[in-house]
């Protein structure tokens, strides 16, 4: 009496079930993953080319050495003025003698030929190697020059002294720093026990 | 005030610049500063900090034709000390002032004037020298008054 299928064709059967299990489940991902992309932006700079979410760019300077990194959750080009708009960006800086500096904001733009950083909101710059922190609301940096500034009040932090000023300067290659107008500076002096 | 060396020190002026490689840095533009009792104005104020980022000292120079300033109570029943100088230097750690040049230093009713007065500030020790070179009217000059005078 001839078995009902041969095992032949029983492995077919089974070959048969596990690819349609495996499409059905590809499936099921397919859906699950497709998060609906971010609103298009309206921006007054018109439509964007590409736009990119989970970023982080790293620039090379002419010698091949990474000395800016820029990390951000959503960044956005705009063609008509080549310039590059990020959420909460965190751009990590190298100056010349291989300090790092943080560079941080609510938002941020990188200008033409990606030189001119802007951070908007919450700007912050840290140097953590000598714990210098400026805290401002917006901040520029340069990088073809290294030259970080701001026109928005500034407060200027080590350790515990700090002071403020009406504009702030930095040229990070050179380890200088200045502020100007209205200057006030505070600095405790560590008490007795801890000198 | 014997408190004033562990107060914080306030600064007001018109712009700071700061070179962490030289470890300085300076104030400039009607500069005035304030510890406890002690303070002190000028064009210019250099601050030195030391390993542990305690300012170790204070160097002021005048401008615009007026000399640096720097007063303070030595204690709250005694009256305030006042000196001048084209440059005050004030060494926080020792307590000590040097008025240089053209330097002037009115302590209680005492006056002293030359081309450099050091004063210890709890010790209210004074010296006072004339110029090297013999500049006429850098030479020490003191009025100490009497105390039954007073």
């Amino acid at each position: 009496m001839p078995t009902f299928l041969s095992s032949r064709k029983w492995a077919r059967v089974g070959l048969l079930l596990v690819l349609v299990a495996l499409g059905i489940g590809l499936a099921i991902v397919e859906q699950r993953d497709s998060s609906s992309p971010g609103p298009v932006p309206s921006d007054d700079a018109g439509e964007p080319d590409y736009y990119l979410e989970g970023v982080t760019m790293t620039r090379f300077n002419a010698q091949g050495i990474p000395h800016q990194t820029l990390k951000s959750p959503r960044l956005v080009h705009t063609p008509v003025d080549d310039i590059i708009r990020a959420d909460s960006p965190t751009a990590k800086v190298r100056d010349e003698a291989g300090r790092k500096w943080d560079i941080s904001g609510d938002k941020g733009s990188l200008g033409p030929q990606r030189d001119l950083l802007t951070l908007t909101g919450n700007a912050q710059l840290l140097q953590p190697e000598q714990g210098w922190r400026l805290d401002t609301d917006v901040l520029y940096y340069q990088s073809s020059d290294g030259h970080a500034w701001s026109d928005t009040e500034a407060v200027l932090r080590q350790h515990e002294q700090r002071v403020r000023g009406n504009r702030f300067d930095a040229w990070i290659d050179t380890d200088q720093a200045r502020l100007s107008g209205d200057v006030r500076g505070h600095h405790p002096q560590p008490a007795e026990d801890e000198s | 005030l014997e408190s004033d060396a562990s107060q914080p020190i306030e600064i007001a002026a018109e712009q700071l610049d700061l070179d962490d490689n030289a470890g300085t840095a300076v104030y400039t533009g009607d500069v005035d500063m304030q510890q406890g009792s002690m303070q002190l104005t000028a064009a210019r104020v250099e601050i030195e900090r030391d390993a542990q980022g305690e300012v170790s000292t204070v160097t002021a120079h005048g401008g615009g034709g007026e000399r640096a300033y720097l007063e303070q109570q030595p204690a709250p029943d005694e009256p305030v000390a006042k000196g001048w100088g084209d440059t005050v230097i004030y060494h926080a750690a020792e307590r000590r002032v040097e008025l240089i040049d053209n330097a002037e230093l009115h302590q209680a009713r005492d006056t002293f004037n030359g081309a450099y007065v050091e004063y210890f500030l709890d010790r209210r020790q004074v010296q006072a020298r004339s110029a090297d070179d013999g500049d006429g009217d850098q030479r020490v000059r003191m009025t100490l008054t009497p105390r039954d005078s007073e």
